[in-house]
């Protein structure tokens, strides 16, 4: 293992405290590229931890795994905002409670 | 204990005989329009063929294994094996024989009569297509050696009872009839699939030998619960209270229908199925009374009602009410041998009374109002000889084959220790003689009463009361078909009508006995202190009690001189509550339509004025009400759908820390 | 940790290899090839495509073989998820085909065929990273699918799936990474290591984890994206989706149930997935009651049938196993043949998603009526079809697992369900003066063949038994 300056815990405790925001944003932002960035602050989060375990049991699945999910982020982002454009192309203002046409 | 039904093997003439009538089927479907009256032939005699087939494999379908001690009886041909317990296959054994002997029989004899009676009808080869499956179906179901087989059967003959009930589907009534049959049928066939689903669950097989053979480990109120559940598809099946609406009203349909399937065959259905659950009722004391309760009040409900019908087929169709109540009556206390022999009786009988009735519509050009008929003696002399032997066969009268299985029926409760359906079942013994008779003199008795005013016998509603105005220009003088296409049929049947029942003659060794002698459990029961002798004579003096109140009301030449003026008091001061069949009809709908259509009102409007739209309303069978309440959480909106699921992640964070933290 | 990669180990992949370059041909194809035979050459391609890849998954039914150290594990419980998700991929292609738009069919079909490699990577995952790798795969293909219609509710619905199943993606990449942190290692098979049993990190990440799960299972509280997006994306997206996803997911499930947990947890583990599951036969069924789009209705019953499929899973007995693959195959043939109904009385608009549409049908086409009588009639569970069947057998492996209440559960939503389809099967025999007639679509004979072939299938599942009897016990 190799010697790490910060404890595991910490990296454990930054992580969900950013994980959290993500989902907090995705709740309480009602702008559709703010949810996304929330979305991406998730996974990110997830990165983090992915990172500091991957350093703590001193293996590479970790970062690889990391990498992975870089490349799954980038392209949900794309397709994304690409949906995001479309929806929200004739509408005056960007609000995702305005996208609730179909109910029950 | 391992409960083996039927020697396992290959049984060929199992196979044809089941597969004949579909074969018919199908051939007359695709090909009515070439073979025209051929149809009727053809239709005929595949079920004929099938009879045939019947007494080739008596001996296979009796025989007990060698070497084996009891329930190891007859013939089984397997047909689909799936995984252990989830086999399908056929089973010939006593009791299947004994309804396929009078599916194929009976069944025959009926088609003949039909060739006659349809012969002028346009679709008269999509009938005798129908009435082959019907067959088909109804082999499937008493065939059948599992649950699931037994299922897919019961539906079938609900849709081939739907198909010929409403056969002459220009009719209103007629579609209306079909589909309240085919309504409440499916209600049963629901509560058949549930007890599937509860057997299944416990037993982890299908097979009849299976669940029988762990009928044991079943808890009690498990066990009620299957039995309740099956009882409902057997009751809906035949028409026991409050699931009969439907009988009466299927009459709409062709008399030779009415025959065949809502007297003979299909409406027994439900006699079948609690003796071939022998097994698990006679593990539930609760569960036979249920139906002993339900099969005695079913008995008098339709002897009542029986007493205040003017139709002939519905006098007919309450008459088959009364009877199979008696028949479920005796199944449910336990007396099987008993219920099941009136079933056997009942089914040459009511079948004969049916023809009978239908010799006189179709001479009559359609009319089914008694009090338009009188004085058919003479007109119709075989008609008369026919009637005859029915009624005093459902009657009860000795040496009749009906007097050996209603005595049996009844006694039976008593040995069972059931008293007061004892004492229901002489009533309803009384009543029918009654009310048979009553039929038998208004219509064979006084004078021709057709040429009479309908208002002056006090029919208010001629087109209500079955009775055919329109329909007497049409059709008169234009039935080509040989007469004794129709007579012969009927003549057949007067053999079996009388002496069907001295099967049942010596007791214990009577041959009935011994056929059934392992096919039904036979506990050893106290002798009631009432003999069976004197039962029959208590039995004997209630129908001389009903069959002279019939005669003094309808028979002495005083009544027979002022029929008209008597008939017109009778029919205006009919109690509304027998003119309205005690009102299960509205209650019925009272409780299920009506109540439903309330709650959807008031939630509907409650919770989302806008889902009552047009075109939900009338899609919609009724209740929408709940489906509206879950409706009201689907709000549309991204962040609720998201709160709801962060929801619940939280609740299985709580739930995993608490578990985790507890490890340490 | 060194894997020594073999040519053995891509020969695995080829399934998936087939089935994602044949989407490239057809997108190329479509480039180079006039407009007017467009469509049937994408039609083609993608049908020969897939049969090729269906008949080489075949081959590595009956020789298991871990490819890539474990990743990606072939073998027959891996071929039978892939065959069926093949059949839901060829069914919705062929359904596209019939009503789809002319110049989006090539794209749409090749999104399909990229979709459904995500579905049969997740069959045989066999580590965290392809699992998500799979799941991803199958999601970014369906958000781009579900907005392949041009109404403002197919983009709805892409966006709502998008923004949801990413949140969801979100909580089942941290529990992964909570899991990888557990065990020091990304493949499922060393999670079975007992030490792990009393680690906080498998409890918290295995939650988090099976929440992704039950998103993509759309159970009950995670199943509210399906019905609005079921309603938007465009038919045969829909028919895809509702199989192909369920079926990835399930064999992820029950690779997870089966072969990723330290012995002895898994009662505690799963209750949660379990109470979903009885609560989703509930209220999907009852969802179901005040519908009046045939998709979003099937959306509720999605929810209801997946809970029936994971009551087999409950107890994780081997028989279990094959019996919710059973269900599973039954469930597609009955979805896809109902969506096939629904898309041959459709024309651009998609009448076929309306339930008003279907009053009155059995005058206008009564085979039409006929073949949705027997989908909704297995839908529902009745004899003679392969959901009664099925049903059954669930029953039977459900209460000896000793999770009765998951029975009940089942009888009480099947109870419930009834009314819903009974609805509808009489509406359609119900006579209706004003039935318009739609223009039939010139492809249409496509649906009708895959509605047929469905409907044999779902009858003949229930009465030629061996196929699935000798089939089944090779699932491991």
């Amino acid at each position: 293992m190799l010697p790490m300056s910060v404890p595991l815990i910490d990296y454990v405790a930054l992580s969900s405290v950013i994980f959290f925001i993500g989902v907090a944003g995705v709740l309480v932002r009602r702008n559709p590229l703010i949810v996304l960035m929330s979305i991406e602050l998730m996974f990110n989060a997830a990165n983090l931890l992915f990172m500091a375990f991957a350093r703590a049991w001193g293996n590479n699945a970790g970062h690889i795994f990391a990498f992975l999910v870089i490349t799954v982020a980038a392209a949900e982002a794309a397709i994304g905002l690409a949906i995001v454009v479309t929806v929200f192309r004739t509408a005056r203002h960007v609000d995702v409670d305005d996208v609730s046409l179909m109910k029950g | 204990m391992h409960y083996q039904m039927g020697n396992s093997g290959s049984y060929p003439l199992l196979l044809l005989l089941w597969l004949l009538p579909l074969a018919g089927a199908i051939v007359i479907w695709a090909f009515g329009p070439q073979l025209k009256r051929l149809a009727g032939a053809l239709g005929s005699a595949v079920v004929g063929a099938s009879f045939v087939a019947t007494l080739l494999s008596w001996h296979d379908g009796t025989q007990s294994v060698a070497g084996a001690g009891a329930n190891l009886v007859g013939a089984h041909q397997a047909l689909v094996s799936w995984l252990p317990g989830f086999d399908f296959g056929l089973l010939l054994d006593p009791l299947s024989l004994l309804w396929v002997c009078i599916i194929t029989g009976v069944g025959f004899l009926i088609h003949v009569y039909s060739i006659g009676y349809m012969y002028d009808d346009k679709a008269f080869a999509r009938f005798f297509a129908f009435l082959n499956f019907f067959v088909f179906a109804m082999l499937t179901l008493v065939l059948s050696d599992n649950f699931v087989g037994l299922l897919v059967g019961w539906g079938l003959v609900g849709l081939a009872s739907y198909f010929l009930i409403g056969f002459w589907f220009e009719k209103p009534s007629a579609v209306a009839a079909a589909r309240k049959a085919f309504v409440i049928n499916v209600a049963g066939d629901v509560g058949i699939m549930f007890a599937i689903f509860m057997i299944v669950a416990s037993v982890h097989s299908i097979a009849f030998g299976d669940v029988f053979g762990n009928v044991g480990s079943l808890s009690t109120p498990w066990l009620l619960a299957i039995c309740i559940c099956l009882f409902i598809g057997a009751a809906a099946k035949s028409a026991q209270v409050p699931l009969h609406t439907w009988l009466p009203d299927a009459m709409e349909g062709p008399t030779p229908v009415s025959a065949l399937i809502h007297a003979a065959t299909m409406v027994t259905a439900g006699v079948y199925l609690v003796a071939r659950c022998a097994p698990l009722w006679s593990q539930n004391a609760d569960a036979q009374l249920l139906v002993g309760i339900i099969g005695g009040i079913t008995a008098l409900a339709g002897a009542i009602l029986g007493c205040a019908q003017w139709d002939i087929k519905r006098i007919l169709a309450y008459s088959t009410m009364s009877q199979i109540g008696y028949m479920i009556m005796g199944v449910g206390v336990g007396a099987y041998e008993g219920g099941v022999a009136h079933f056997f009786t009942h089914a040459f009988f009511k079948a004969q009374l049916f023809l009978g009735s239908g010799l006189i519509i179709h001479a009559l050009a359609n009319e089914q109002d008694v009090r338009r008929m009188g004085g058919l003696m003479k007109k119709l002399p075989f008609a008369f000889v026919a009637m005859l032997v029915g009624v005093l066969a459902i009657c009860g009268i000795p040496g009749f084959s009906g007097s050996f299985s209603k005595d049996a029926v009844i006694y039976g409760t008593l040995q069972h220790g059931h008293p007061i359906l004892y004492a229901i079942g002489i009533l309803t013994a009384g009543l029918t003689a009654y009310y048979m008779f009553r039929l038998l003199f208004v219509t064979f008795f006084g004078s021709y009463r057709g040429d009479v005013d309908p208002s002056d016998l006090g029919i208010r509603h001629p087109e209500l009361a079955g009775t055919a105005h329109a329909a007497h220009d049409d059709h008169h003088g234009e039935h080509h078909a040989p007469a004794w296409l129709m007579n012969v049929p009927v003549g057949i049947l007067i053999v079996p009508s009388i002496f069907a029942g001295w099967l049942l003659f010596g007791g214990e060794h009577s041959p009935w006995a011994q056929f059934f002698a392992q096919q039904f459990p036979h506990p050893t029961l106290p002798t009631p202190a009432i003999s069976e002798l004197t039962t029959t004579l208590i039995v004997l003096a209630c129908v001389a009690v009903g069959i002279g109140v019939a005669y003094a009301r309808y028979a002495t030449a005083a009544a027979q001189a002022d029929a008209v003026e008597r008939l017109r008091g009778e029919s205006v001061r009919m109690p509304a509550l027998l003119t309205n069949a005690f009102y299960f009809d509205a209650a019925l709908d009272l409780l299920f339509v009506r109540t439903s259509q309330l709650f959807g009102t008031i939630f509907g409007r409650l919770i989302d004025p806008q889902i009552i739209d047009g075109a939900v309303r009338e899609t919609a069978f009724s209740a929408q009400w709940l489906g509206t309440l879950v409706r009201s959480f689907q709000t549309g909106l991204v962040r609720a759908y998201a709160f709801v699921l962060v929801i619940g992640v939280a609740c299985f964070l709580v739930y995993y820390a608490v578990i985790s933290g507890g490890l340490h | 940790m060194t894997v020594n990669v073999t040519s053995a180990d891509w020969y695995a992949l080829a399934p998936i290899s087939i089935v994602a370059i044949t989407a490239l041909v057809v997108l190329l194809a479509d480039l180079f090839a006039p407009k007017h035979v467009n469509r049937y050459l994408a039609i083609v391609l993608a049908v020969l495509g897939i049969v090729v890849a269906a008949t080489d998954c075949k081959a590595a039914y009956a020789h298991d073989f871990a490819a890539f150290g474990g990743a990606f594990i072939v073998g027959g419980f891996s071929v039978v998820f892939q065959e069926i998700i093949l059949i839901a991929a060829l069914g919705s292609v062929v359904l596209y085909g019939a009503i789809g738009k002319d110049d989006r069919i090539a794209g749409a079909i090749a999104l399909m065929l990229w979709s459904a490699c995500g579905a049969m990577l997740m069959a045989g995952a066999g580590s965290l990273m392809t699992i998500f790798l799979g799941i991803e795969l199958l999601s970014l293909a369906l958000y781009c699918l579900c907005g392949l219609a041009d109404r403002p509710t197919a983009r709805e619905a892409a966006f709502k799936y998008l923004i949801l199943s990413s949140v969801a993606s979100g909580f089942m990449l941290y529990g992964m990474a909570m899991l990888f942190g557990a065990s020091g290692s990304v493949a499922l098979a060393d999670l079975t290591n007992p030490v792990l049993a009393s680690n906080p990190l498998l409890w918290i990440g295995g939650g988090l984890f099976l929440v992704g799960i039950s998103f993509k299972l759309s159970l009950v509280p995670f199943h509210a994206w399906s019905p609005d997006v079921y309603e938007g994306a465009p038919l045969p997206v829909t028919a895809f989706m509702s199989v192909a996803t369920k079926a990835g997911t399930l064999a992820v499930f029950a690779r997870f149930v089966y072969a990723a947990m330290p012995s002895g947890v898994a009662d505690r583990l799963l209750l949660p997935i379990w109470i979903v599951a009885g609560i989703s036969m509930i209220a999907g069924n009852v969802g179901m009651l005040a519908q009046h789009d045939l998709k979003r209705l099937l959306a509720y019953s999605g929810i209801a049938q997946i809970g029936y499929m994971l009551a087999a899973l409950a107890g994780g007995t081997a028989l279990g196993m094959r019996y919710a693959i059973f269900y599973l195959a039954a469930y597609t043939f009955m979805n896809l043949g109902a969506f096939a109904i629904a898309a041959l009385i459709s024309d651009d608009a998609e009448q076929g998603s309306r339930l008003a549409n279907y009053r009155g049908l059995a005058q206008k086409s009564p085979a039409a009526a006929a073949l949705m009588t027997v989908f909704l009639l297995a839908l529902a569970g009745l004899p003679p079809t392969a959901g009664f069947l099925g049903k059954i057998l669930i029953l039977s492996t459900t209460a000896s697992a000793g999770y009765v209440w998951l029975g009940i559960a089942l009888i009480v939503g099947t109870a419930i369900s009834l009314y819903a389809y009974a609805k509808i099967i009489r509406a359609m025999y119900q006579r209706d003066e004003h039935a318009h007639t739609h223009a039939a679509h010139p492809f249409v004979p496509l649906a009708w063949a895959s509605a047929i072939v469905c409907c044999v299938a779902v009858v003949v599942l229930t009465f030629v038994p061996p196929a699935l009897r000798d089939v089944l016990p090779l699932v491991r």
